[in-house]
C-alpha cells in the first residue's frame, strides 16, 4: 500500500508540469492582453508599454515560462496582475469558505442522498421510492442559481429565519450548503438506490437473509459496505470538484470562495491568478483521487493495490 | 385682525429662524452606514485605481488637494486656496495646516511631490500615469505651497485633480507596506482603514482627527454582494443602508412603493452609450452610410423598452452636466431619411450593401440593445450580424480596428469636454487611446487641440461646440442613450447626496442616520 502511495504520488509531478504548462500556454494564446484589460476601457498605448515592459511581459516567451516554473517550484506563485496581492495569499484566503461550503454541501448531499436512496430501495417500488426518485430527478435538473435564488427569497427574504446573503456564523451557511448540496444529493440518492438494489440481489445477502440475521443488519452492515464503493466514488469527485469552488452559489450567496477568484482572474486575464487556481484545483483533484483509491482497499478486501 | 396678523408673522419668524437651527440640532452622531458593491475591489492605493469600485472606497480614506460638490463645481479640500498664473501654466495650491494622515504625521506640500512623482514613476506602474503627462515640474517652495508647472496650458486640469491618482499618500507608510499598502491603505481623509475580507467585506471607521470634523457615522461597512437583485432583497430587508446598482428590472416597481419612491436619488450621470463604427473600414468608410444608420436606429424605444426608462435618449456626444454641453433636439428615428442616404450611398433598399458585424461584450442589456438595432437596421434594408464575445478579446478587437460596429459606453473620467471629444474623437487617440471608430477629420482634430489649451469658458466651449456639431454630422458614432446615475436609500439616512460623476461620489463623512 505505501509504495503504491508513493508512486501514484510521483505520478502527480509531471501531471502538475503538464496542468501547468497547458495553462501557461494557454493564457497566452487566449486573446486579450491582461495589463490592456486594468486600464479600463481608454489604455493609454505608451502607458500600457510602460507596464508590459516593468512586468517582464515582453520578454520571449521559454524566458516568460522558465522564470514562472523556476518561481513556482520555489513556491513563489507571484502577484496578481489585477490586485498585485500575492496570488497564494489570494487563494488561501478564500480556502476557508470553499472548505466550509464544500463539507458543509457534502453533508447535506450524503444525508440526504443516503438516506433517500436506501430507503427507495429497501421499499422498491413504494410510494416513497417513486416520489423520492421524482424529487431526485428535479434535484439533477434544477439550476443552481434558480434554486439558491429561491431558497434566499422564502428562507431569508420572507420569512427571515436565516441570513440572505454573506459569510458569517453556521446560519449563513445553511442556505448555500443546501443549494450546492441538492444536486449531489439527487445524484448519491439515485445511485446508492440502483447500486444498493444490485447488492440486495447478490447471493451473499440471501445467505445472511437464511441464516436470520435481523434486516438491520443484513441493510446497514452486510449490503451497505459494498454500495459505498458506488457512493465513495461520486463523493470524491464530487468533493474534489466542490473544493475547487461554486462560482453561481458563491456569486449569489455573496460567499467568498475560490470559485468566484478563479472565475474573475479568467475574465480579467491575469495569468499568475489563473495558474495558481488552475495548479490548485489539480492539486485537489489528483489527492481526492488517490483518497478515492484508497478507500476502496479498506471498504471491500478484494481490492488490493501491492 | 392686525394683532392677529401680527402674532402670525412673527410666529412665522420664529419658525424660520429656528428651523436650520432644529434641522441642525437634529444631526445624531453613531452607527454603521452599509452598503454593497459588486466586486472586491483590485486594489485601494490611489496609484493604481482604475474602476470606481475602488475609487468609492478609498475616496473614504484618501483626500486631494481639492474635489467636486454635489453641481461638479471644484471644491477645496487639503488646498486652502489657489491661484493659476497667466500664462495657464503654473497652478500654486495652498495647502490647509493641521491635515493629518491616520498615522499621526501632517500632510505637506512635500507629500504631494512624493504622491504625484510616485504615479509618475514607471517603477510604480500606475495605469494613470499618463494622467501626469501634461505635468513638467511638481514642487514644494514652502512647507504648505505645493506648485505644479504644466508644460502647455490645460483647460481641464482642476477638473482632473480629484481623480484618485491625485489623491496625496503618506510616504513612510508607502515605503513600509510596499505592494501591501494597496490592501492595507494609510491616507488622510474622514474613514481610517480596519479590515477587509476579500469578496466579503471592507470596515472602515470614522477618523475622529479628520480636519473637517468627524464623520456622522461610526463606521462604514462596504459588502461585497456580486448579484443585484440578492443586493436589492439585502436592501429591502434594512440589511444595506444604501445602494447604488439598482438593477432596471427593479426600478418601476421600487419607484412605486411609497416606501421608497422617495428615497430613490437619480442624477444625469457623464456618459454616452453609443454604436461606434469603423470610419476606415469599407462600406463605414462612407459617411452617408453611417449617417443612414444613425437614423435607423429607434433611440426612444431603446430607452423605453429595454432600459425601462432608466436613461435618457442621446441628443449628442456630450451629456448634459458637461460643460460646453449644447441643448439639442433629439437625433431623429426617421427610417425614411435613412433609406434615402443608402440610396444616395449606392445602396437602395440596401442593396450591394454587405452584411455588416455588429460587436459587443457579453451581457443580457448589451445583447437586447443590438438585438433591437439589428432589427431597426435590417427595416431599412441593412443586414447585422450580432458578434459577442468577452470583455477582454472584444477590447483587443476594437482596439485594433478589427470591428465595423460595435457598441461601448463611455462614462467621463473628469467633467470636462476634453474627455470625451479629444478623448474619443481625435485622430491621435486611434484604437486603445479611445478612437475606436479610428475617425478622423482635420478641423475636430485643430479644435479640440487648440480647446485643451484654452481656459475654461465661453470662448472654449464655443470650439466645442463646433467640434461636437462636425462629429455628429459626420457620424462616427450613434449615440444611443445617456446615462442616469441612481442610488437608493433607507429613509433614516440623511444628508446622502453625490455628484454627477456618480453614487461613487457620495461624501459619506456628511451622511448621518436618524434612528
Amino acid at each position: 500500500m505505501t509504495n503504491y502511495i508513493i508512486r501514484r504520488l510521483l505520478l502527480t509531478i509531471p501531471t502538475l508540469i503538464g496542468i501547468i504548462t497547458i495553462t501557461f500556454l494557454l493564457m497566452y494564446v487566449v486573446p486579450g492582453d491582461p495589463i490592456r484589460i486594468l486600464m479600463g476601457q481608454r489604455g493609454d498605448p505608451a502607458t500600457i508599454a510602460m507596464i508590459r515592459k516593468q512586468m517582464g511581459l515582453d520578454d520571449p516567451l521559454p524566458v516568460q515560462y522558465i522564470r514562472f516554473l523556476t518561481n513556482v517550484l520555489k513556491g513563489d506563485f507571484g502577484r496578481s496582475y489585477a490586485t498585485n496581492r500575492p496570488v497564494l495569499s489570494e487563494i488561501l484566503t478564500r480556502f476557508p469558505a470553499t472548505l466550509k461550503l464544500a463539507l458543509a454541501s457534502m453533508l447535506v448531499a450524503s444525508v440526504i442522498g443516503l438516506s433517500a436512496g436506501i430507503i427507495s430501495a429497501t421499499r422498491q417500488y413504494s410510494f416513497f421510492d417513486y416520489s423520492s426518485m421524482v424529487v431526485a430527478l428535479m434535484g439533477v435538473s434544477a439550476p443552481v442559481f434558480w434554486v439558491g435564488l429561491l431558497l434566499m427569497w422564502l428562507f431569508g427574504y420572507t420569512l427571515g429565519w436565516l441570513p440572505i446573503s454573506g459569510y458569517g456564523d453556521i446560519s449563513y451557511l445553511i442556505l448555500p450548503a443546501i443549494t450546492l448540496g441538492i444536486r449531489p444529493a439527487a445524484y448519491i440518492a439515485r445511485m446508492t438506490r440502483s447500486s444498493f438494489l444490485e447488492v440486495l440481489r447478490q447471493d451473499y445477502i440471501r445467505t445472511a437473509r437464511a441464516k436470520g440475521l435481523p434486516e438491520k443488519r443484513v441493510i446497514y452492515i452486510h449490503a451497505m459496505r459494498n454500495t459505498l464503493i458506488t457512493v465513495v466514488t461520486i463523493l470524491g469527485m464530487e468533493l474534489a470538484s466542490l473544493l475547487s469552488g461554486a462560482v453561481l452559489t458563491e456569486t449569489i450567496f455573496a460567499w467568498p470562495g475560490i470559485g468566484r477568484l478563479s472565475v474573475d482572474a479568467i475574465i480579467k486575464r491575469d495569468h499568475p491568478m489563473v495558474q495558481g487556481t488552475v495548479l490548485f484545483t489539480a492539486i485537489i483533484f489528483i489527492f481526492a483521487n488517490l483518497i478515492v483509491d484508497i478507500s476502496y482497499a479498506f471498504l471491500d478486501p478484494r481490492i488490493r493495490y501491492e | 385682525m392686525k394683532r392677529f396678523l401680527g402674532v402670525l408673522l412673527v410666529l412665522s419668524l420664529l419658525v424660520v429662524l429656528f428651523q436650520p437651527i432644529s434641522i441642525g440640532a437634529t444631526k445624531k452622531y453613531g452607527g454603521v452606514l452599509r452598503t454593497a458593491v459588486t466586486s472586491d475591489p483590485p486594489t485601494l492605493d490611489p496609484a493604481q485605481i482604475t474602476d470606481t469600485t475602488s475609487d468609492m472606497v478609498a475616496r473614504q480614506i484618501f483626500d486631494g488637494l481639492v474635489d467636486y460638490d454635489e453641481n461638479l463645481k471644484i471644491v477645496p479640500v487639503i488646498a486652502r486656496n489657489w491661484s493659476i498664473s497667466k500664462d495657464g501654466k503654473v497652478y500654486t495650491f495652498n495647502l490647509r495646516q493641521g491635515v493629518k494622515f491616520h498615522n499621526g504625521r501632517e500632510v505637506t506640500a512635500e507629500d504631494f511631490v512624493y504622491s504625484w512623482k510616485r504615479v509618475m514613476d514607471p517603477a510604480t506602474k500606475s495605469k494613470r500615469a499618463n494622467f501626469m503627462e501634461d505635468i513638467a515640474k511638481v514642487e514644494a517652495p514652502s512647507k504648505y505651497v505645493f506648485r505644479v508647472t504644466l508644460k502647455e496650458p490645460r483647460g481641464y486640469f482642476l477638473q482632473m485633480l480629484p481623480y484618485s491618482c491625485f489623491w496625496v499618500v503618506p510616504k513612510e507608510e508607502v515605503e513600509r507596506l510596499g505592494p501591501d499598502f494597496g490592501s492595507k491603505p494609510v491616507g488622510s481623509g474622514p474613514f481610517k482603514f480596519v479590515s477587509w475580507t476579500h469578496d466579503d467585506k471592507v470596515i472602515l471607521e470614522a477618523n475622529k482627527d479628520y480636519f473637517a470634523g468627524r464623520p456622522y457615522v461610526d463606521r462604514l461597512e462596504i459588502r461585497i454582494i456580486p448579484d443585484e437583485t440578492v443586493a436589492i432583497m439585502e436592501f429591502e430587508k434594512g440589511n444595506l443602508d444604501w445602494y447604488e446598482n439598482v438593477p432596471p428590472s427593479e426600478l418601476d416597481r421600487l419607484k412605486s412603493d411609497p416606501k421608497w419612491k422617495d428615497n430613490i436619488i437619480e442624477k444625469p450621470e457623464l456618459g454616452t452609450y453609443y454604436i461606434g463604427m469603423n470610419c476606415q473600414k469599407p462600406p463605414l468608410n462612407n459617411k452617408l452610410v453611417r449617417q443612414a444608420i444613425s437614423y435607423a436606429i429607434n433611440r426612444e424605444q431603446i430607452v423605453k423598452v429595454i432600459m425601462r426608462g432608466s436613461a435618457m435618449v442621446a441628443t449628442g456626444i456630450l451629456p448634459p452636466g458637461i460643460p460646453g454641453y449644447s441643448k439639442r433636439p433629439p437625433i431623429p428615428y426617421d427610417p425614411e431619411k435613412a433609406r434615402r442616404l443608402l440610396k444616395q450611398a449606392g445602396y437602395p433598399d440596401g442593396k450591394g450593401l454587405p452584411t455588416l458585424e455588429l460587436a459587443f461584450n457579453k451581457s443580457a442589456t448589451h445583447q437586447r440593445i443590438c438585438e433591437a438595432i439589428q432589427s431597426d437596421l435590417k427595416k431599412v434594408g441593412i443586414n447585422v450580424e450580432l458578434v459577442q464575445m468577452d470583455w477582454a478579446q472584444y477590447l483587443e478587437k476594437v482596439d485594433r480596428g478589427e470591428t465595423q460596429l460595435f457598441r461601448l459606453g463611455w462614462i467621463a473620467d473628469y467633467p470636462d469636454a476634453d474627455n470625451f471629444l479629444w478623448v474619443l474623437f481625435n485622430s491621435k487617440n486611434w484604437g486603445p487611446g479611445g478612437n475606436g471608430a479610428y475617425y478622423k477629420n482635420p478641423i475636430v482634430d485643430e479644435l479640440t487641440d487648440k480647446a485643451k489649451t484654452m481656459v475654461p469658458g465661453a470662448a472654449r466651449n464655443s470650439l466645442y461646440k463646433r467640434a461636437e456639431a462636425i462629429i455628429l454630422e459626420d457620424a462616427p458614432w450613434a449615440p444611443i442613450y445617456f446615462y442616469i446615475s441612481r442610488a437608493i436609500k433607507q429613509p433614516y439616512v440623511m444628508d446622502f447626496d453625490f455628484s454627477g460623476m456618480g453614487p461613487f461620489t457620495a461624501k459619506l463623512e456628511k451622511v448621518w442616520l436618524d434612528k
